[in-house]
């Protein structure tokens, strides 16, 4: 049984599906997160990532915006579904019930 | 630009769209397309090409695969790959001592195969090599049979009257001794010309750097030059349509080919055209090479070749006294062939075995190496295997794993092993007298020797321990419970399996080195030290300068002695054949005797016995060259009481016999001594001979002055007789070489394999040597307890070894006339030396386990 957690790599490539909205394909997916996150994260990896996730079941898929310099080949669009919506709400409950937490007084010594 | 659009590697898309999983391919291979056009934007094309195949190979993963639930095999490489390099890296010495075993043994078998290759290529290089015969000729009489690579000239023209399936014909000779060629002030001797006719090239293919094959030859006083030869005489110039002038006749050149490669019999520096049409109207024997229109046409044709021979060569035959048949040989077995008189250079069938036994043995040795140097540190992996099965592997996965492990270190030895030969192959090249060339390795006939040795040691030996492995009951291996020990029969019996095949080598080497003694330093009853033998110019002009040259080197103050030698009368050569009237006790025959000419410093110069009679002298020369000589055994043959009342009738001459010489070998020890007739004649002098003291170069300095002085454009050209007559025994010396370094290298890697077994089986017993140490053993009693195990295996390897080596040598020597008698001797040294040199390489863990701390020892595990 695969388990249904969003690991933290899984999340960004999520959140990035979400930004570029209808043109959420593997290749500019890696692109966006490279230029948000300043990682030099590579295609493969990320290419893997959402295999993943829409084994999952966070994200659906289908084939469109074919290009002349894909050798005329379509792209995977990936839009988030409703279970990856429900995932990323909950990881950023869970994170924003965790910042609530830490006492004010942490901070003023960092 | 659009017209030539950049595409990503074809190989590597279709790769792609291989293994790819249909329902992800239309998307990444969109993918990878556009991270192509981009890097192409961005930088140069062959990077972007590169970059794509590596993509291509990266997303070779689980998910992307094909039928992905099915391959875990295929993905598990990885992790047997690693886990591979792990313990190979932990067992350094281990592993070292197998790469090193294998490294050797894998680069002597890969310079073997590549002379046996290069053996079995022989005239393999012609277009219609499956459709050209060589027809030859036996002789049968009396005294002798002999084979001779010549036929008698017209048979060509005859066999292509006669019979429609024989396409096409030509007769090829070879130009007697050295001739001098010479163009624009450049005069060599040339040994390697043929005078053949125009048909040549309709038989034999040559790839043509200029000149038309069809017309090259057609016209008298053509020659074709091999481009060494084009060069050597006119260097940068354009030779066709030059003349070049061949023993005192200008020929033209009308073709260059490229040099025909070192794997043919047929090996020549120029072609020169025969004069008349056919080579019969000028000369009566020679060797004949013939082409039928379909291979098939071969089968049952000796019958025609009865029907020819009997036809025209009958009638000769009752006249001379001899029966003569005819052979035929394909063009491609001629190499093996049987030997032949006048003979191209032969190949030898034996060496060849010999030397693919001895590959093959290397080969097995380090292949029993590896065997049992991975048996004996499997208790370690066995732990490992049991936690893989208990994780849930396979058998079959598990044996994957060794074999990964296996094909690992054999690729590795298989990488050294090829750099190592490529360095030694110059000195194969030299002891064989080959020229085999580096590039073979990359060649396609070298690529079954490398998926050999991958196969022969990868899965073959890499499949015992694998087996073994995989079949153990994991928890017994998680225990610990199954030892080594377990095992013993079959480790001790490799030990017996490779020690058998060094010992054998070593016994043959033994012997092989005790004949090649007897061969080259026995007596041959002539004595050969000292002698120059100068070429004499195949000129008959200046036939008659030579006595005048000869006395005046007589004359100088270093020569004690010289002589002028006929045709083929210097020892070592091909004696002539010729037909002689006899008389014995049962009245005249016709019989064919083996014959030199000698003038009547022959018999003192080589020192030859002399039994009766009184030697050739001057006088006898100057007259009418009507006294002979006969040895031994052909009076012996004869019956002769009284061999001076006897004459030998040849044509219209009579010859009287003065003197009769003792038996000497005229030729190899392989052969026995035959009847021989020494006529005195100096009329066509083909050597001139020179015993001297001591050479040196100003001596040689002298004697080219007066050559010069009475034959001034002449090249002054010499071998010593020690070089012909160790010439003779080539292919013994080459074996003797080649065994000796391979026997050396087999007992290195067998110890190699003894050191590392020996280590192991001490450290399982340090516990026990503590015990036996503390209890009172002493350092001998310690070191037996070692050391006896391994030499009485060695020792059953003898007994093993011992009859198959004597099998062997036996079938060896049967071919030489004269052979050592093998004795204890042969067995016993060599068996000796091995047990000498393993007990050194067992000497540094017995010292260990005598002079280790007792207490220490007691507290190992």
């Amino acid at each position: 049984m695969k388990g249904t957690n969003l690991g933290e790599f899984e999340e960004l490539v999520l959140l990035a599906v979400g930004i570029l909205n209808d043109e959420a394909y593997s290749i500019a997916i890696t692109k966006e997160i490279n230029r948000i996150t300043k990682r030099k994260v590579i295609f493969p990896v990320v290419h893997s990532a959402l295999n993943r996730l829409e084994e999952k079941g966070f994200v659906e898929s289908k084939l469109g915006g074919a290009t002349k310099e894909r050798g005329g080949r379509s792209k995977r669009l990936f839009t988030i579904s409703a279970g990856g919506k429900k995932a990323l709400l909950r990881v950023k409950a869970q994170r924003d019930e965790l910042w609530s937490l830490i006492p004010k007084v942490v901070f003023k010594n960092a | 630009m659009k017209s030539k659009e950049h595409r990503p590697p074809i190989w590597a898309d279709r790769f792609l769209e291989w293994y790819c999983d249909p329902s992800l391919l239309e998307d990444l291979q969109g993918d990878l397309h556009e991270r192509f056009t981009h890097r192409i934007r961005n930088g140069s094309i062959t990077r972007a090409k590169l970059l794509f195949i590596w993509d291509v190979f990266i997303f070779l993963r689980p998910y992307t695969f094909r039928g992905n639930r099915r391959v875990s095999f295929f993905f598990m490489f990885r992790n047997y790959f690693k886990s591979a390099y792990r313990s190979l890296s932990k067992n350094k010495l281990n592993t070292s001592l197998i790469v090193a075993g294998l490294t050797i043994s894998i680069s002597g078998f890969i310079l073997i195969s590549l002379y046996v290759i290069d053996e079995s290529k022989f005239d393999k290089h012609y277009d219609k090599a499956d459709r050209i015969y060589r027809v030859t000729t036996k002789l049968h009489s009396e005294t002798a049979t002999e084979l001779t690579a010549w036929s008698d000239a017209y048979l060509g023209p005859h066999l292509k009257e006669l019979y429609p399936e024989v396409e096409e014909s030509v007769g090829i000779v070879k130009m007697r001794g050295k001739t001098i060629v010479s163009h624009d002030g450049k005069s060599f001797p040339e040994e390697l010309l043929y005078r053949v006719e125009k048909s040549y090239f309709r038989i034999f293919s040559h790839l043509w750097i200029s000149g038309d094959p069809t017309t090259a030859l057609s016209k008298p006083r053509s020659i074709v030059l091999t481009k060494k030869m084009a060069n050597k005489y006119f260097g940068d110039e354009k030779p066709i349509g030059q003349s070049i002038d061949i023993g005192g006749d200008n020929y033209l050149v009308t073709g260059i080919i490229k040099n025909p490669p070192s794997h043919s019999d047929l090996i020549f520096d120029g072609l020169l055209s025969t004069d008349k049409e056919y080579l019969a109207e000028s000369t009566f024997w020679c060797t004949t090479f013939i082409l039928f229109r379909h291979a098939a046409d071969a089968n049952g044709f000796e019958k025609k070749l009865d029907f020819a021979c009997k036809k025209y060569l009958d009638p000769e035959s009752a006249e001379t006294g001899t029966t003569f048949s005819y052979q035929m040989e394909l063009l491609t077995d001629v190499h093996f062939g049987d030997d032949k008189l006048f003979d191209t250079p032969k190949g030898n069938r034996s060496s060849a075995y010999v030397f693919t036994v001895i590959a093959l043995f290397i080969l097995c040795i380090a292949c029993v190496n590896y065997v049992n140097l991975s048996f004996a540190q499997s208790i370690k992996k066995n732990v490992q295997s049991g936690i893989r099965k208990i994780l849930g592997a396979q058998p079959s996965q598990i044996r994957a794993q060794q074999l990964t492990e296996s094909l690992l270190l054999t690729a590795t030895s298989l990488i050294f092993a090829i750099c190592l030969s490529a360095l030694l192959l110059p000195l194969i090249n030299r002891t064989t007298g080959k020229e085999i060339e580096f590039q073979q390795f990359f060649s396609l006939s070298f690529l079954p020797i490398v998926l050999f040795i991958m196969l022969a040691i990868g899965f073959f030996a890499g499949s015992f321990p694998a087996i073994y492995t995989s079949s153990l009951n994991p928890l017994d291996a998680l225990n610990g419970t199954y030892r080594i020990v377990s095992k013993k029969w079959l480790r001790s019996s490799l030990v017996v399996v490779q020690f058998t095949a060094c010992i054998i080598l070593m016994i043959c080497t033994k012997i092989v080195f005790d004949q090649v003694n007897l061969l080259t330093k026995s007596d041959p009853g002539f004595n050969k030290e000292q002698i120059l033998v100068v070429d004499i110019p195949n000129d008959p002009s200046l036939f008659q300068l030579m006595p005048d040259v000869k006395n005046e080197f007589s004359e100088l103050p270093f020569v004690r002695k010289s002589s002028l030698a006929g045709y083929n009368s210097v020892p070592t050569s091909d004696m002539d054949i010729d037909t002689y009237e006899v008389d014995t006790n049962n009245g005249t025959f016709k019989k064919a005797f083996n014959n030199i000419s000698v003038d009547e410093d022959y018999i003192d110069l080589f020192k030859i016995g002399l039994v009766e009679g009184r030697n050739i002298t001057k006088e006898d020369l100057d007259n009418d060259h009507s006294t002979v000589m006969v040895n031994e055994s052909l009076v012996k043959m004869m019956g002769w009481k009284h061999p001076f009342d006897q004459t030998l009738g040849e044509g219209t001459r009579e010859y009287t016999i003065v003197g009769v010489v003792k038996d000497f070998h005229f030729n190899s020890f392989h052969r026995s001594i035959e009847p021989l007739i020494i006529h005195g004649s100096n009329s066509s002098p083909e050597k001139l001979m020179v015993k001297v003291d001591k050479i040196d170069f100003e001596k040689i300095g002298i004697m080219e002055k007066i050559w010069k002085k009475y034959l001034d454009d002449q090249p002054f050209t010499f071998e010593f007789m020690d070089t012909y007559f160790n010439n003779q025994y080539k292919s013994e010396k080459a074996i003797q070489t080649i065994l000796l370094w391979f026997s050396w290298l087999a007992i290195v890697i067998a110890c190699l394999g003894l050191f590392g077994l020996v280590a192991i089986s001490t450290s399982q017993r340090t516990k026990e040597f503590g015990i036996r140490k503390i209890l009172g053993a002493g350092p001998i009693s310690i070191s037996s307890l070692i050391a006896k195990q391994f030499l009485m295996l060695i020792g059953l390897a003898a007994v093993i070894a011992a009859p198959i080596s004597w099998y062997g040598a036996e079938t060896w020597l049967a071919k030489f006339a004269y052979k050592i008698s093998i004795r204890m001797e042969h067995f016993l040294l060599p068996i000796l030396i091995i047990l000498a040199i393993a007990f050194l390489s067992m000497c540094y863990h017995m010292f260990k386990a005598v002079h280790g701390n007792a207490i220490q020892s007691i507290k190992h595990e």
